[in-house]
């Protein structure tokens, strides 16, 4: 990252290699996902949208930058505030798309406000279907009261049908036993189940509200565990104080209305 | 060069207030300094060396800072003796006793 831009926009640069001719438009209600090139089936979908410690923009985004991914479509929609990010002079609108050969990563800009969750992911929910995606993780931090005195997190997995419960327990993932989901990640994942595809979410253990690369670094050890795709997370801890300090006023303004995103039951419930 | 306002959070307890600072760049408890005045708490603490910030929503307008600053009000008068802070892994917490209540017994007539 140099100092002329800040970490969640970086990416955005490529768009210089962007051919704009291609332009295709899938139309759902609330919602309309530009494609700026042809995004192919079978891709592993990223679902990393603000949450708790940004668990989620901080993975997505490290993930765009660590395998090079292009930026692919724009997410349009009226469900968020009224705002365009602007890269380089240009106008973008704030949620987006990136790919690589294997990934398909979903981000934001701005949190998507909790009341518009359920409006919000179901048009991406139809458009992943459309996509044919092989898998889909979504990537969150859960608020972990003890997170000052742990140096390395610990990442649980949730996952949306219990053979896929399964095939990650023998693969050497931790699984939530029981709590509660809630966020994009969790509509997506109870909808893919019924679709038949394999989705799971990482929820790493995260400070509630400041950005927790350290957070990310360790949903993402445990996203190359699930994937295959092997992801140096050195780099994402070394510019952590960067990603704190220039995560600040994503980090104020998504803590503001956010609903819960995951954690475990009260022991009564257990 | 400018001073930024840190991320904070402030949780009341019935016998103490916990106010947690995220304080990116600061590596030693030295580089913290911490005031009370009143009913009111100065925070600040000075990085090693300036940093660029990028404000998100303003334009990408940038800037160099060194420093951080924060300003909390309490509804009480503090008392220095009740106030302890620690700081591990980049997060400042301080935490302030409120004072205690007196307690009278009513005779029921």
């Amino acid at each position: 990252m140099n100092g002329k831009s800040g970490y969640i926009f970086i990416n955005f640069r490529l768009l210089n290699n962007v051919k704009l001719s291609y332009q295709v438009d899938y139309s759902y209600e609330n919602l309309i996902i530009t494609e700026l090139e042809h995004i192919p089936p079978n891709l592993i979908a990223v679902e990393g949208f603000p949450d708790v410690g940004l668990v989620g923009t901080i993975s997505a985004t490290f993930l765009v930058e660590q395998l090079k991914m292009r930026p692919a479509a724009f997410i349009r929609t009226e469900l968020l505030p009224p705002v365009q990010s602007v890269k380089m002079g240009v106008a973008i609108p704030p949620a987006k798309i990136f790919v690589s050969d294997k990934l398909l990563v979903m981000t934001s800009d701005i949190p998507v406000p909790p009341q518009a969750t359920y409006d919000f992911a179901m048009p991406l929910l139809e458009w992943l279907k459309q996509k044919r995606i092989s898998l889909l993780v979504s990537i969150n931090g859960f608020p972990y009261e003890g997170r000052l005195d742990v140096t390395e997190p610990k990442t649980l997995a949730i996952a949306n049908n219990p053979d896929y419960a399964d095939a990650l327990q023998k693969a050497g993932v931790e699984l939530l036993e029981e709590g509660i989901l809630a966020g994009i990640g969790s509509v997506l994942l109870s909808e893919l189940a019924r679709a038949g595809i394999n989705a799971v979410s990482l929820v790493a253990q995260s400070f509630p509200n400041y950005p927790d690369p350290g957070a990310a670094a360790s949903a993402l050890k445990v996203f190359s565990k699930i994937t295959g795709i092997q992801i140096d997370t050195k780099p994402l801890l070394e510019k952590a104080n960067e990603l704190r300090l220039n995560l600040l006023e994503l980090a104020e303004r998504t803590k503001v209305g956010r609903a819960p995103t995951a954690g475990a039951q009260p022991t009564i419930y257990r | 060069m400018d001073a930024l306002e840190p991320l904070t959070d402030i949780t009341e307890t019935p016998n103490e207030y916990i106010i947690t600072i995220d304080l990116p760049f600061i590596e030693d408890k030295n580089q913290i300094e911490i005031y009370a005045q009143g009913n009111a708490l100065e925070i600040s603490a000075e990085m090693r060396k300036a940093v660029r910030y990028r404000h998100a929503y303003s334009y990408g307008e940038t800037r160099e800072v060194r420093r951080f600053t924060k300003r909390i009000t309490l509804p009480f008068e503090i008392n220095e003796d009740e106030i302890s802070a620690s700081f591990k892994n980049g997060v400042l917490v301080v935490r302030v006793q409120k004072p205690k209540e007196k307690r009278t017994k009513i005779k029921v007539q």
